[in-house]
Parts: structure tokens; C-alpha cells; sequence
């Protein structure tokens, strides 16, 4: 990473932050988790224990973008569950689905935060987090507990330079 | 009444199909774009069609500039329910022909008050 | 924790005394849960016990923010619809006749809470009265000012502009400011917001051509109502409409009001 680019990464990542994204996750849970149980954000950073499940969407443009849903596997069918609003078995691809239902709204709402801001991409499943492009940082990052198992919401985002 | 919901998310299409449905609503459901216009030929037509905006295949917007060219769908009331939350997105999809915009994500009162405004809530009888 | 009879009995009493709300037996569980966030917040080990503190030492600041936390703030756009299309379709054009003079309305909010019924009317004027050069002062009003501040910035989350917002309004008259969405300037500068209790004088006001009333009525005893209805009548100008929501009436509360049908929609305009 070049210092010029460093520069212009700072400037981006400021348009998102640390409670912006907070507000989008809790408008996310008021609509459709609430009923189940609030999420509870914690003070301290806290990683995710593997095996994990991560959806993450890309948001293209003149400063390129990931928002990625870190998620304790066995968390992610409750979550599947809860979206759906179904007690029975799901299978991996409505879970895998609603979780990239979850990251593409919190995509969105993060893409309307920057400006002049590309397309958004289709959501992507992975049982590891993808790697950031090399220029981009951490914008935003938020770890919250849910029904005891871990959730982290990460927004990376790339300078003009990209 | 039948209502179109198209969503790439199933998860998305059972939330709204499902409102939908507690408010009498008859539904079918479409993946994408090219699967809704394919529903809409095979007829009869709905009131109603929700459309999410990024979906693989054939997008919101294309669907809707595609739909609007037709005569015969006229009659369709288009909402957008999508997580695009831009102003200028919205400008865009209103100037295609869609009639409201519902930003994801959305709590099902206010998806009724926005049925409410296309003048399609059904009179649920308590 | 559950809350103690004594504390919940003080509690309805204050909030009595202060805005009129008639908390009954069987509210407890609402009077806890909204006092929850005021009592973690003063350190308390529980909502009885921070209700003790302020019992036993009155203190009026923590009383304020009580009553402030036991009213319902619930609102949208337009909300209920009928009532705003009835407002433009019959009563601006009446307006328009009667007050061809002036050209001027002046419209109360007389429960605004967090500024969409106002903000909703200096929107719906826009087309008509304000199009032509009409003069409009929306006073809008409520006790708490909690929601009063909210109303003054105009600036709405995501789910407050999605519930009952038509979309080309939206784009028409808000601009993103990030996360949010503000209300332009020229509808905020419409509006006029004052802290006002409907138990205490309207003298101060002036007098109106139409009263929003609504969704407030309902949280008062009977005598409460027929005070309040009487002296709106007073603000009101002799040919002027009242609003109210959809659950409450004059019937039987003060007969000194004819009732008008517009659609579906009851308006209410002083008798004689
Ligand atoms: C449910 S909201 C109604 C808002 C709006 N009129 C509507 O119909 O959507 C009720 C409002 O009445 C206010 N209120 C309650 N008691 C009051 C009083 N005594 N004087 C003035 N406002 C009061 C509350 O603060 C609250 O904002």
C-alpha cells in the first residue's frame, strides 16, 4: 500500500462508520428478528469461533467496497430460521440464502452511505471470510451476541486510488 | 387479489409472500426478472408485483423498463422492495414505472401502509 | 423486579396530574418497561427503586422525563390516508372560497409528536395553496419535548420514512443526510413547533381554520375530552374543521359539533 492511497482510503472510510452500521443492523433486527430475540452489541471486539459461515456482497464504483456477515455456523440456521419464520429443517441453501439476504441489505443501505457509489453485487457464501482487497480497510466493524453464538458485520472499503 | 413477488431471496419472497397472503392476497413467486415477464405472459394478470432491484439473470429495473412497455400490463401496480436506498435510485425506478419504493429492510405494518397508498390493501374482515 | 403497588400508583399519579394519561390497573408492565432505560440510566438497582428515589426526594427533571417516557409517540405519514385526501380534496378547495381574501390558513397540529402529521400537511399544501401563493402556518404542538426536538430537526430513519410515505414525495421533498432522511427546507419552514400541554391555555395560539387533533384524545378520562373539545372549539374560527382519529368522536363527549362526512372520513365543524 502506497501512501498517497492510504490517504485516499482514510477519506472513504469516513463516510461509514462504526454507528452507521450499528443503526442499519438494528433496523435489521427491529423488522425481522426482534420477535425472536434483540441482538446485543458488544463493547469489546470479539472474533467469531470457527467453524464459521460468512456472506459478503461487493459494491462496485470509484471506491470499491465488501460488506461481509461473519456467523457461527450453528447460529446461522437459527438465523435462517428466524428470518423465515419456520421451525422446521432447513436445508444449506436457505441458510446460506437468508444470510445473504442479510448481507445484501446491510450492502445497500452501506452503498447509499458512499459516494458516487457503483453497483452492488450479488451475495456470496463462504465458510471463511474473503480477503479484502489489498488496498481497502475496515470501515466499519460491528461484533454483537445472538441467542449466545457471535455475529460480526465488517464494511471494508478501497480508495479512489483502487 | 394476486400479487407477483420477485426476489432472488427466497427467504425475501416467503416474508413478503407470506404478508401478503395474511392479507388475503393470492401469490406466485419468480427468482428474476426473465422468470417474472414469463409468469406475466402465462397470465391472468396481477394487481400487484413487488420487485427486488439486484437479482442475477434479468435485474428490478430492466424487468419493470420491460413491463412498462407493454399495453396489455397497464393495470400492474409496481413496487420496488429493495435494499437500493439511494435518492437517485429511487428517481430512476419511479421514471421506469414503478409506482412505490419500499426500502429494505421493512416491517410489515409498513408494508401495508405502502399497499394502503397503491390503493391495494385488501378489507380484512376481523 | 416487579414493580410495587406503591410505585406504580405513584406513577399513574404523576402522569395524571402532568398530561392527563389515564394509566389503569393492568398497566404496570407498560409503566415498567418504558421506565426501564430511565432507571438504568440514573444507576437505579431497579424501576421501583429509581421511582422511590424521586417519590421520597421530588425532583422535577427526573419527573419530567417520566411522564415524557409514559407517552405513546407512535405516528406515520398521512397516517390513516383517508383523512389527508379528504383534508385536500374538500376542505383546502372550501378554503380556498372561503378565505379568498386573505389567502392565508393558518393549520394546528394539536398532538404532533414526532412531526409527521404536520410535516404531512405542509407537504400536501404544496400542489394547491402554497402553488398559488397562499400563505400557510402550521403550528404544531406537543407535550413532550423529547419528540418536539425530533420534529424541529425533521430528520427520519429508514423505517420512519418507509411507513406511509408515498415515494415521489419522498424524493420530491426529503434529502439523504446520511443514515437519514431531512424534510427540505422550505416544508420545515412551514412549521412551527411549540411545547404546549392541552390541559393548559390555548389563548396563546391564536385562532385556526383546521385542528389535527389526533390519537390523543383516547389516552384522556371523559371530563379531560370534553374540556379539551370545548376549548378547541374556541381556537377553532366559527367555520372551521376539526380532525380527529379514527377510534374517537364528539358523540356524546360535546355536542356543540356538527358532523360532516367526506368519503368515509368524519370532520367535525362547530354547531351554529
Ligand atoms: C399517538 S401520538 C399522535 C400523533 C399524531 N397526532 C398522529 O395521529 O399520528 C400522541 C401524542 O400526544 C402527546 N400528548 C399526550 N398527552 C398530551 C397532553 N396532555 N398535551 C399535549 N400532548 C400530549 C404525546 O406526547 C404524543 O406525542
Amino acid at each position: 500500500m502506497t501512501q498517497d492511497t492510504g490517504l485516499e482510503v482514510q477519506e472513504v472510510v469516513d463516510y461509514v462508520e462504526d454507528e452507521a452500521l450499528a443503526q442499519i443492523v438494528d433496523q435489521m433486527w427491529q423488522s425481522y428478528f426482534g420477535h425472536v430475540e434483540p441482538l446485543l452489541p458488544a463493547l469489546e471486539p470479539h472474533e467469531v469461533p470457527a467453524p464459521v459461515l460468512c456472506a459478503s456482497v461487493g459494491i462496485s464504483g470509484a471506491r470499491p467496497g465488501l460488506v461481509t456477515v461473519l456467523v457461527e455456523k450453528g447460529a446461522a440456521a437459527s438465523l435462517a430460521a428466524a428470518l423465515l419464520q419456520e421451525d422446521g429443517e432447513l436445508t444449506d441453501e436457505d441458510v446460506y440464502d437468508a444470510l445473504g439476504e442479510i448481507a445484501n441489505i446491510i450492502g445497500g443501505n452501506i452503498k447509499a452511505l458512499v459516494p458516487d457509489a457503483g453497483a452492488l453485487g450479488l451475495p456470496a457464501i463462504a465458510e471463511a471470510p474473503p480477503l479484502p482487497r489489498s488496498n481497502s480497510r475496515c470501515a466499519a466493524r460491528m461484533d454483537a451476541n445472538w441467542q449466545g453464538h457471535w455475529v460480526t458485520f465488517i464494511v471494508w472499503l478501497s480508495g479512489t486510488g483502487a | 387479489m394476486k400479487a407477483l413477488v420477485v426476489d432472488d431471496s427466497r427467504a425475501m419472497r416467503k416474508i413478503i409472500a407470506g404478508a401478503l397472503r395474511k392479507l388475503g392476497y393470492e401469490t406466485v413467486e419468480a427468482a428474476d426478472g426473465a422468470e417474472a415477464l414469463k409468469v406475466l405472459q402465462e397470465g391472468p394478470l396481477p394487481e400487484l408485483a413487488t420487485v427486488d432491484w439486484n437479482m442475477p439473470v434479468m435485474d428490478g429495473l430492466t424487468f419493470v423498463t420491460q413491463v412498462r412497455a407493454i399495453r396489455e400490463y397497464r393495470s400492474l401496480s409496481i413496487m420496488m422492495v429493495t435494499t437500493e436506498a439511494e435518492h437517485g435510485q429511487i428517481v430512476r425506478a419511479l421514471a421506469a414505472g414503478a409506482h412505490e419504493y419500499l426500502i429494505k429492510p421493512f416491517t410489515v405494518e409498513a408494508l401495508e401502509e405502502k399497499l394502503a397508498l397503491l390503493g391495494l390493501l385488501p378489507e380484512v374482515t376481523a | 423486579m416487579a414493580l410495587t403497588p406503591t410505585a406504580f400508583e405513584w406513577v399513574c399519579a404523576l402522569v395524571r396530574k402532568e398530561s392527563a394519561i389515564v394509566l389503569e390497573k393492568g398497566k404496570e408492565y407498560l409503566v415498567e418497561s418504558r421506565l426501564v432505560p430511565l432507571a438504568r440510566a440514573a444507576g437505579a438497582a431497579d424501576v421501583s427503586a429509581y421511582v422511590d428515589g424521586v417519590r421520597l426526594r421530588p425532583d422535577r427533571r427526573t419527573q419530567v422525563a417520566i411522564v415524557e417516557a409514559l407517552t405513546t409517540n407512535e405516528t406515520s405519514w398521512f397516517r390513516d390516508g383517508a383523512p389527508f385526501q379528504a383534508f385536500a380534496t374538500t376542505v383546502v378547495p372550501a378554503l380556498k372560497q372561503s378565505r379568498a381574501t386573505t389567502r392565508s390558513v393558518r393549520i394546528w397540529s394539536a398532538a404532533s409528536s414526532t412531526g409527521q402529521e404536520p410535516y404531512s400537511l405542509a407537504i400536501g399544501l404544496q400542489d394547491s395553496l402554497i402553488a398559488e401563493g397562499w400563505r400557510a402556518e402550521i403550528v404544531a404542538t406537543d407535550l413532550s419535548t423529547e419528540v418536539l426536538e425530533k420534529a424541529k430537526a425533521g430528520t427520519y430513519s429508514q423505517l420512519e420514512v418507509n411507513r406511509g410515505l408515498p415515494a415521489p414525495l419522498l424524493v420530491r421533498h426529503f434529502t439523504r443526510a446520511g443514515m437519514n432522511w431531512q424534510v427540505n427546507a422550505n416544508i420545515r419552514q412551514m412549521v412551527r413547533f411549540q411545547q404546549l400541554n392541552l390541559t393548559g391555555s390555548y389563548a396563546a395560539l391564536g385562532q385556526f381554520d383546521v385542528v389535527f387533533l389526533r390519537n390523543v384524545l383516547i389516552y384522556f378520562d371523559l371530563a379531560t375530552k370534553r374540556d379539551i373539545l370545548g376549548r378547541v372549539r374556541r381556537a377553532l374560527k366559527p367555520d372551521g374543521y376539526l380532525f380527529l382519529g379514527g377510534a374517537e368522536t364528539t358523540l356524546g363527549v360535546d355536542d356543540n359539533w356538527e358532523r360532516q362526512l367526506i368519503g368515509r372520513v368524519s370532520v367535525h365543524r362547530p354547531k351554529n
